[in-house]
């Protein structure tokens, strides 16, 4: 490589993963927003107070699941990354499992245990679980894992001294409390603003349990009789201020974080800051209880009526079309990823900016972004985009190339500039910067291309609108067949997601690790 | 970022086209979007592929959108028609399309046993099996003695806060509005749906939901479709069905319907699967499996449904029901509270 050749490496790569997110974020974007203009009383809505309330109740709720989730999440994140259990592996994957649904099917399984004909279930349970209550909790239940994972990243990437020298000083509930969860502070914040934007767009769940939402008026107005894109657009603006809100909120808690943490290793290779006790196996225990239970409920539910057996006739292709179309969308998501992500922590202006765009694409309701998507890509010239899987690929990308984006500015953000700095005064070129900045944080690329991959196979709302004709991912068969299919296919079904979701996320963990001599 | 991940990122890449050449389209396939549940659509048209060869590649609907996701994305992509036949799960969507322009009219031989009143003469929409709105009653909660027998009951003072129906800003209770302010007026209408709103009904996601929550007890009856309540029958639910107001204006029966769709990329297969949908054969398939009452003479109706003949049906004019569908949106938008 010459030294002119050096010098545009950087800006050309940068560019390429600038390209990934422009391609697929922008479009439906312009598209979308370009329905306000022309549009008639667009604005209208906006002169009611029930608008203004509605969404102020949809903010009150999920900023309640983000508390309560953070609440939870944050400790428990702490405690399987660092403290030593039995099985602690197997309880962590129990916990996590229930984030590889879309939440209505693990608050289906609740309805089977609280319903008032459930298991557990009477009038009260019945009335808690169709309320604002009982919304918080099954959003929180579905969510949960999200903040648990994303700290027991943060958790493990800190600089193994530090934590022994805030141990050693002041045992290790001090160093979790004053260490540990600071250090981890842009991992945490992160799951909050994730749980944040997704309790705040969910749809299914509140409209299973009749709690008005804001997201179910925008919907109207794209699912109901008078399909109307300019009012859903017009509805869909302070989502933008919404957005502009939350990656300032996430600032104020995590950006510019100071302190140098280099990433000492991942599991397993350090002693654990808490030595075991019995009670951390049963908090361990009940974590993975409680995701596993509703899922278990659908499946008993199921079995009773049968239809379990029925199962594979239904399938058809849907897996493998679940599996192509998101396994190339986390790639596309990690390969930008892991580019912006870096330029974001370092407060590069494009990862920057691009993050801003990808954020309000994450936070918009998924019909809006779906209806964007088919507005700009379907056209005679792009119909070989358009009618194929590579439609769902743009879709995923362009909904949570965000997660991945932030998920590697995460990691990054915890290691020492000075290092990158100190590589650039050397004249290391922009790859050898990449790979040493990238190397300090190993579980960035796994940790992201997990998430992609997740969120990715679990996503239902977006898919629905766009699949092409005959290859309809798992999630959409599963929530077609739901209207009068056989209640055991339907829990078949979720249950092979599920696994589906363990083996893909186990593979790209499997080609991904750290080892000893990368 | 090592070589080896990214070697591990570009193969992943890389093997895209591999995937997707096995989504190419080829000369014998139909796309035909559906709002009938997939589960009573897909065998029909495996039946289809079997028997002609040419293959389906569908679109379903989901149950809380329907039967409106899959309309509004045949609108959505009427730049660039994807789809060739839309086999709706009732007679008025057509109509959102018809106006659009975005129909083709084709008056299939197979319609020729088909009664009048569901189907246009110009070929635009074409009704065969059909559904019709019920009361389900869960016995448990409800005595012999005292199920209800007309929709008006989802008012009665006795039942406050019992009673469940879907958002009628989606599927075939959409339609049930729109008939009910064509043949009762809007003002009926609209008042009607007031007193529900103060008489606690829970308005619930879907129709299937609504079956759901009287199953399990949540409420004591609720207003669904025939085929929702003939699958709490299949599952040995303790409910009873009644087609409600049968001295008075009729149940509002729902026939299924399909049009071919302007600019169908794949004409000749669209006609041949509209032809299969319209004949015998698949009317006796809805009726088995989904308990659809078949309006074709001499297709056997299943024994836990009425026969259409014996049934005191509203009598509506669907284009006329569409029209009041449109002209009541943002009344029943507000009246839902969004």
């Amino acid at each position: 490589m010459t030294a002119a050749g050096g010098r545009w490496q950087g800006p050309s790569v940068v560019a390429g993963a600038a390209a990934v997110i422009l391609i697929t974020v922008v479009p439906p974007l312009i598209a979308t927003f370009g329905q306000v203009i022309g549009a008639e009383d667009v604005l209208a809505p906006f002169a009611t107070a029930q608008l203004w309330l509605l969404l102020a109740r949809s903010l009150a709720l999920a900023a309640a699941v983000t508390a309560l989730s953070l609440v939870v999440g944050v400790p428990l994140g702490i405690l399987f990354a660092r403290a030593h259990l039995p099985l602690q592996r197997l309880l962590f994957a129990a916990h996590l499992s229930i984030l590889f649904l879309p939440p209505f099917l693990p608050t289906l399984g609740w309805f089977h245990v609280f319903g008032r004909d459930g298991y557990l279930g009477g009038p009260l349970s019945a009335a808690i679980l169709f309320s604002d209550v009982g919304l918080v909790l099954a959003l929180t239940n579905a969510l949960l894992p999200a903040v648990t994972a994303l700290t027991a990243i943060g958790a493990r990437g800190i600089d193994a001294s530090l934590e022994e020298a805030a141990r050693v000083a002041g045992g290790p509930w001090r160093a979790a409390a004053f260490v540990v969860v600071p250090t981890a502070a842009p991992a945490i914040a992160l799951a909050g603003v994730i749980v944040f934007a997704l309790a705040f767009s969910e749809l299914g769940v509140p409209m299973f349990l009749r709690v008005d939402v804001y997201p179910e008026l925008v919907f109207s107005r794209l699912g109901g009789m008078d399909f109307a894109p300019g009012e859903a657009a017009a509805l869909a603006l302070p989502l933008v201020v919404l957005a502009a809100a939350l990656l300032w909120i996430e600032q104020r808690l995590a950006g510019g974080r100071a302190i140098a943490a280099l990433g000492g290793g991942g599991l397993g290779v350090r002693a654990p800051l808490f030595a075991f006790r019995p009670w951390m196996l049963g908090v361990g225990l009940v974590a993975a209880s409680i995701s596993l239970a509703p899922i278990a409920a659908l499946l008993v539910h199921g079995a009773e009526r049968g239809g379990l057996l029925e199962a594979a006739r239904w399938i058809g292709a849907a897996p493998v079309n679940s599996l192509l179309a998101s396994s190339l969308a986390a790639t596309f998501m990690v390969m930008a990823g892991a580019i912006l992500g870096v330029s974001l922590a370092r407060q590069g202006i494009v990862g920057v900016w691009l993050d801003r765009i990808a954020v309000l694409a994450f936070v918009l309701p998924a019909a809006i972004l779906g209806v964007g998507i088919a507005y700009a890509w379907n056209r005679p010239a792009t119909n070989w985009l358009y009618a194929s899987v590579l439609v769902l690929v743009v879709a995923y990308v362009a909904r949570y190339s965000a997660l991945a984006t932030r998920t590697v500015a995460a990691a990054v953000a915890q290691t020492p500039r000075s290092l990158d700095d100190a590589a650039r005064t050397v004249g290391a070129g922009y790859f050898d910067r990449l790979r040493l900045q990238l190397g300090m944080a190993p579980q960035a690329l796994i940790g992201a291309f997990a998430l992609a991959l997740v969120f990715s196979l679990r996503d239902l709302e977006t898919a629905v609108l766009l699949y092409p004709p005959g290859g309809e991912p798992l999630t959409a068969r599963i929530f077609t067949l739901e209207a009068n299919g056989p209640a055991g296919v339907v829990s078949a079904l979720a249950a092979l997601h599920m696994l589906i979701t363990f083996m893909a996320v186990g593979l790209a963990w499997f080609a991904l690790r750290p080892r000893a001599s990368a | 970022m090592n070589r080896r991940h990214l070697l591990a990122l570009s193969g992943a890449a890389a093997a895209a086209p591999l995937g997707l050449a096995g989504c190419s389209q080829t000369t014998q396939d139909v796309v035909a979007y559906t709002s009938v549940d997939q589960v009573f659509s897909e065998p029909v048209f495996q039946a289809f592929e079997r028997q002609s060869g040419i293959r389906v590649r569908a679109v379903y609907d989901t149950e809380e959108t329907k039967s409106t996701g899959v309309l509004n994305r045949l609108i959505a992509e009427a730049q660039n028609p994807q789809a060739d036949v839309f086999w709706s799960g009732d007679p008025v969507r057509p109509f959102q399309l018809i106006r659009r322009n975005l129909v083709e009219p084709y008056v299939s031989p197979q319609s020729t046993g088909l009664p009048d009143a569901f189907k246009a003469a110009d070929g635009t929409w074409t009704g065969f099996a059909a559904r019709a709105r019920v009361l389900l009653a869960n016995r448990e909660r409800v005595a012999d003695t005292d199920i209800p027998q007309s929709i008006r009951d989802l008012t009665a003072p006795s039942w406050r806060g019992q009673t469940a129906m879907a958002n009628p800003l989606f599927g075939t209770t959409t339609m049930h509005v729109g008939a009910l302010a064509a043949a009762w007026g809007e003002a009926a209408m609209r008042s009607f749906l007031t007193d529900l709103k103060t008489n606690g009904v829970r308005i619930s996601s879907s129709n299937g939901e609504v079956k759901r929550l009287v199953v399990a007890g949540e409420v004591a009856f609720g207003l669904t479709d025939t085929d929702d309540a003939n699958e709490a029958l299949k599952d040995g639910a303790n409910v009873a069905v009644v087609y409600p107001d049968q001295d008075d204006f009729g149940a509002l029966v729902i026939p299924t319907s399909v049009v071919m769709l302007r600019g169908a990329k794949r004409a000749e297969a669209a006609r041949a699967l509209v032809d299969y949908l319209l004949s015998a054969d698949v009317e006796r398939q809805m009726a088995e499996s989904a308990a659809h009452m078949p309006l074709r003479p001499g297709v056997p109706t299943p024994a836990n449904v009425r026969p259409v003949s014996d049934l005191h049906a509203m009598q509506v004019d669907y284009a006329q029901v569409s029209d009041q569908i449109e002209a009541q949106q943002d009344w029943l938008r507000r009246w839902g509270g969004l």
